[in-house]
């Protein structure tokens, strides 16, 4: 079963790309954060043109001149500029992060061209421009729903998509203990690395990046399931006396990359 | 490499949306199982509601073996106390069904409903205790408030209030004062804001009470409620936002077919504009259905959701899914 949309392009170098599709979740939740920001954006600009328009009045008032037709002005233009800043909002970032919004950077999700490539100026500002049509009775939010292309108007006027960020794989955030270390280094001799496969590195890797967030009981009968697997993979007669499940790991990890650099 | 767009191996936790969308697509993949899981479980809603009608409209026409009443109110409880517990657990059979999905260890819906019936009591004590907990949440937050609003109307002056004369005059002037209007306006504010926190950050702990009692071996209806609260540690606000995403999508649909419903009576009405007192009927047996199916189609829609919040949660605070292959 497949969990998440996806679809493959071919772009005109004949390279296959392969996205997987943003979701409904992920984009309700973009939404939000945006239109909350926006929400903001606008209080803002609202009280200062409140502020500004206060002052003008005031002044002319003294001043003694004309100006029965200042107000509606002022209100004619704080409209135009709320909705420049509504559009703008979507184009400026949009074109800034290349088809991200606070909202969709947050969520790790991003709009790109159909045919695979970063959306420019003209489809931003269709996007930005359908929106209201979109949210008009929650239209877009149906047409992403049953969708098999999750694309609301906007997204089908303008040609784009909204695909989930690549994460790449980091290497941060994993500790490793002197002892693991030490033990590092004697591994390549004591051990047959090269059983382990790539699949079994990155299921290490993974538990030593997130063991900090695990619940301690879980992560110390996951850590030694994994210790005692990957002993017999490499065919390790026993784990060094002394050292901890996930000290061994670590010495695994470390020894695995300095063999294989590339992963 | 595995990454959690992978559509086979979910090695990596999910995002918060893709938490609910994760959900949505086991309820639209599996649509009619569920849902058919779904409408059986509300009939088990249904039965003591008919029943009690059918008591209330045998004894209104009889009226007589009143001392009948003494068996039959008991047997009714007990009735109405198992086909609760029965609608529990075929709820519960579908975050079952769905966490098999997950895990590529799909059931058949006949054995993930023996399951779950087999802990029937069980759903019970776990509903209790939470419920037991959210009245207690929510008894020491109104006296929280009660000490506060006390607090503040002394702050402002409340006692001459009570030592005056003429309580209603002084009582007057303090709430047309500035100064108490602006009190009295923040306070509202952040007790909405204290409110919408505290029961948000509960729910969140206790959103997957009855899924660890569905899913798990050697598990009671207290331990599940342990585990829904050792499992959601840490990460009360990432549920809090799961659960505002999924509930804004739900406001959607429930729109949409809101719509569908109004259009529906709309025709009715048109077609049929003699006949007032079958037309009231019609009406209202029509809006029954469509509140019944509305129950029905929601349920599945909360419960998959579930199943992939704790898979995301098991994943998370206990790795589930990281093996070496073998």
């Amino acid at each position: 079963m497949r969990l998440f949309n996806r679809v493959k392009l071919l772009t005109p170098e004949s390279v296959e790309l392969e996205f997987t599709l943003a979701g409904i979740g992920s984009r309700a939740l973009a939404l939000s954060l945006d239109y909350t920001f926006l929400l903001l954006c606008l209080l803002l600009f609202w009280t200062v043109w409140g502020i500004i328009s206060n002052q003008v009045l005031n002044y002319l008032e003294n001043t003694g001149a004309a100006y029965q037709s200042l107000p509606i002005w002022l209100g004619a233009i704080a409209l135009l500029v709320s909705f420049a800043i509504f559009v703008g909002y979507f184009v400026f970032f949009e074109m800034l992060w290349q088809g991200q919004t606070p909202g969709k950077r947050l969520t790790k999700i991003r709009v790109i061209r159909d045919n695979g490539r970063p959306i420019r100026m003209s489809q931003a500002t269709l996007r930005a421009l359908l929106r209201p049509l979109d949210d008009f009775f929650f239209t877009g939010a149906f047409l992403i729903f049953f969708g098999k292309r999750e694309k609301r108007l906007g997204d089908w006027v303008a040609g784009t998509l909204v695909v989930q960020e690549e994460r790449p794989q980091s290497r941060s955030g994993i500790l490793v203990s002197p002892e693991a270390k030490r033990l590092a280094a004697d591994l390549p001799q004591m051990t047959q690395l090269t059983q382990l496969l790539p699949d079994d590195f990155a299921v290490i890797r993974e538990y030593l990046q997130r063991r900090g967030f695990m619940d301690a009981k879980a992560k110390s009968e996951l850590s030694l399931n994994l210790a005692r697997q990957t002993r017999a993979i490499v065919q390790l007669a026993e784990i060094p006396p002394g050292l901890t499940s996930d000290q061994f790991l670590e010495a695994v990890y470390l020894a695995y990359q300095e063999q294989f650099p590339t992963y | 490499m595995a990454s959690s767009s992978d559509p086979q191996g979910l090695v990596q936790p999910l995002s918060v949306g893709n938490v609910v969308s994760v959900g949505l697509r086991l309820y639209s993949d599996h649509f009619k199982q569920y849902m058919g899981v779904a409408l059986v479980a509300t009939l088990w809603i249904l039965l003591p509601i008919v029943t009690i009608a059918l008591i209330v409209g045998f004894f209104a026409s009889v009226q007589d073996y009143y001392a009948l009443l003494g068996l039959i109110i008991p047997a009714w409880l007990v009735l109405l106390a198992y086909c609760v517990g029965k609608y529990m657990a075929d709820s519960a059979a579908i975050a079952r069904l769905a966490f098999g999905e997950l895990t590529q260890q799909p059931e058949s819906t006949q054995q993930a409903k023996k399951f779950t019936s087999s802990r029937l009591w069980w759903f019970w004590v776990t509903s209790l205790l939470t419920s037991l907990i959210f009245g207690g949440v929510l008894t020491a937050f109104y006296l929280l408030v009660a000490v506060l609003f006390a607090v503040a109307f002394g702050a402002v002056g409340g006692l001459s209030v009570l030592q005056s004369a003429a309580p209603e005059a002084v009582f007057e002037r303090i709430a047309s004062s500035p100064g108490f209007l602006l009190t009295f306006g923040l306070g509202m504010l952040v007790v909405v804001v204290l409110f919408i926190a505290i029961f948000g950050w509960f729910s969140a702990r206790f959103s997957i009470a009855d899924v660890p009692l569905a899913i798990e071996l050697d598990m009671d209806g207290a331990r599940s409620v342990g585990r829904s609260w050792q499992l959601t540690k840490k990460s009360a606000w990432r549920i809090f936002l799961i659960l505002f995403i999924a509930a804004m999508i739900a406001f959607v649909l429930q729109l949409l077919i809101q719509i569908v419903t109004s259009i529906i009576s709309g025709v009715l009405v048109a077609i049929q504009p003699s006949g007032v007192s079958a037309l009231y009927l019609l009406s209202i047996t029509v809006s029954y259905i469509f509140a019944f199916m509305t129950s029905a189609l929601f349920l599945p829609f909360w419960q998959t959701i579930k199943a992939a919040l704790y898979y995301d949660l098991r994943s998370r605070r206990e790795g589930l899914g990281l093996r070496l292959r073998g």
